[in-house]
């Protein structure tokens, strides 16, 4: 009983001492990383609203499910739309990340996928082609987006990500 | 064993990848291009070297009914590390290694090294044994990766693991006839397999010539 007692408190403290070195590197590390994440999303971003100079962060953690976070493009002090960076669960549940972009007046104006490499190659991904991209070229909200036949289970995702987006942008921003 | 030989034993008697076979898995995936699999040999180098260590320190400490788990906390922390501070300093390198960072975890030579050799040698020999092995898995498997790249993509590109946009060198011979299995899983076991008929080759032709040696005494 005794020997059982001091094994445990010898892998008990082992384990703490490593958590300890953990949280160190972790206190290092995580600013750069999180650096890293804004630089990345700051890309897409500006692919999106190339006219604009200023990303606000308006939501840093969105109250529905899948909005990530909601940032407001601005040139000088007008604004030009909100972007959405939205997070789903695709195909398999891997996650499927991207941005689509809302101007002031309530149209599509971009989207721009992060990070689909969890989906089917040639099936799931096709998200990420023309042929669903275009349905964001310059179209009212109010449309709506079409899922893709042959890629119900990613699209569909990517879909309600995209309503949720919209549902937020109607009672906040509109 | 003298330090040297502690040292050189990793690199060619011993080779984790070509002799000891051990870690194959996460070595035939990640070799598709040189700079990834330089790359993932330094990150192995750091976690085995640092993993030897810090077991051959504890090594009186630790006692023998729980050495497995601890040994497998010790490595899990080293390489959560390692793998935060890629993901922080080369993040390019961090994307394109993906997930085979989180498995040196459970990469066996790790594990078969603290076992057999930091459990029960000093300090500073578990280090040069830790540099050693990873020094030869590193060549190990930079020779599969330039087979492959060369022979999946016609070129090498070496980039600068800092910053993946700077390449150190770069060339391409032919293009055109590439043959692209090479850079999937079935030609890392084409590669590998060839690999390792060569070196068997010589292995029985040096043994046969020491036998001949011996013979004629």
């Amino acid at each position: 009983m005794k020997k059982i007692i001091k094994l445990a408190i010898i892998l008990a403290v082992i384990g703490g001492l490593s958590a300890f070195c953990l949280s160190l590197v972790n206190d290092v590390t995580k600013p750069l990383i999180d650096e890293r994440a804004t630089a990345k999303a700051r890309i897409y971003l500006e692919a999106i609203f190339t006219d604009s100079d200023t990303f606000e962060v308006a939501n840093e953690n969105g109250n529905g499910s899948a909005i990530e976070s909601v940032y407001i493009a601005k040139s000088g002090s007008t604004i030009d739309g909100y972007a959405y960076m939205l997070n789903v669960k695709g195909y398999s549940g891997t996650p499927i990340s991207y941005i689509i972009g809302i101007s002031t007046d309530g149209k599509f104006v971009g989207y721009e996928v992060l990070d689909a490499s969890g989906e089917t190659p040639g099936i799931g991904t096709r998200v990420q082609e023309e042929e669903f991209s275009k349905q964001f070229d310059d179209t009212s909200i109010t449309n709506g987006i079409d899922t893709l036949s042959g890629a119900t289970i990613s699209s569909k995702a990517v879909v309600s990500g995209v309503n949720e987006a919209i549902e937020d942008f109607n009672k906040n921003y509109k | 064993m003298s330090k040297l030989t502690i040292l050189k034993k990793g690199i060619f008697d011993e080779n984790p990848i070509f002799v000891l076979l051990l870690g194959l898995c996460s070595s035939l995936a990640i070799t598709t291009t040189l700079s990834q699999a330089i790359g993932m040999g330094v990150a192995v180098i750091a976690v085995l070297t640092s993993s030897n260590m810090i077991i051959s320190l504890l090594r009186k400490i630790i006692p023998e009914e729980i050495r497995i788990p601890i040994y497998i906390v010790i490595i899990a922390t080293l390489v959560k590390c390692v793998q935060m501070l890629m993901n922080a300093y080369t993040p390019e390198l961090y994307d394109s290694l993906g997930v085979f960072i989180a498995l040196i975890v459970v990469n066996c030579i790790i594990l078969g090294r603290a076992e057999a050799f930091a459990s029960k040698n000093s300090v500073i020999d578990s280090a040069l044994d830790g540099i050693g092995m990873g020094i030869g898995y590193t060549i190990a498997i930079s020779c599969i990766a330039i087979v492959r790249e060369l022979i999946g993509t016609g070129g090498i590109t070496l980039t600068n693991p800092f910053d993946a946009s700077q390449v150190l060198f770069t060339f391409s011979i032919f293009k055109e006839y590439a043959i692209t299995l090479f850079t999937q899983p079935a030609g890392a076991f084409l590669t590998f397999g060839c690999i390792m008929a060569v070196i068997q080759t010589f292995k029985i032709k040096k043994e046969e010539k020491n036998k001949a040696k011996e013979g004629g005494k």
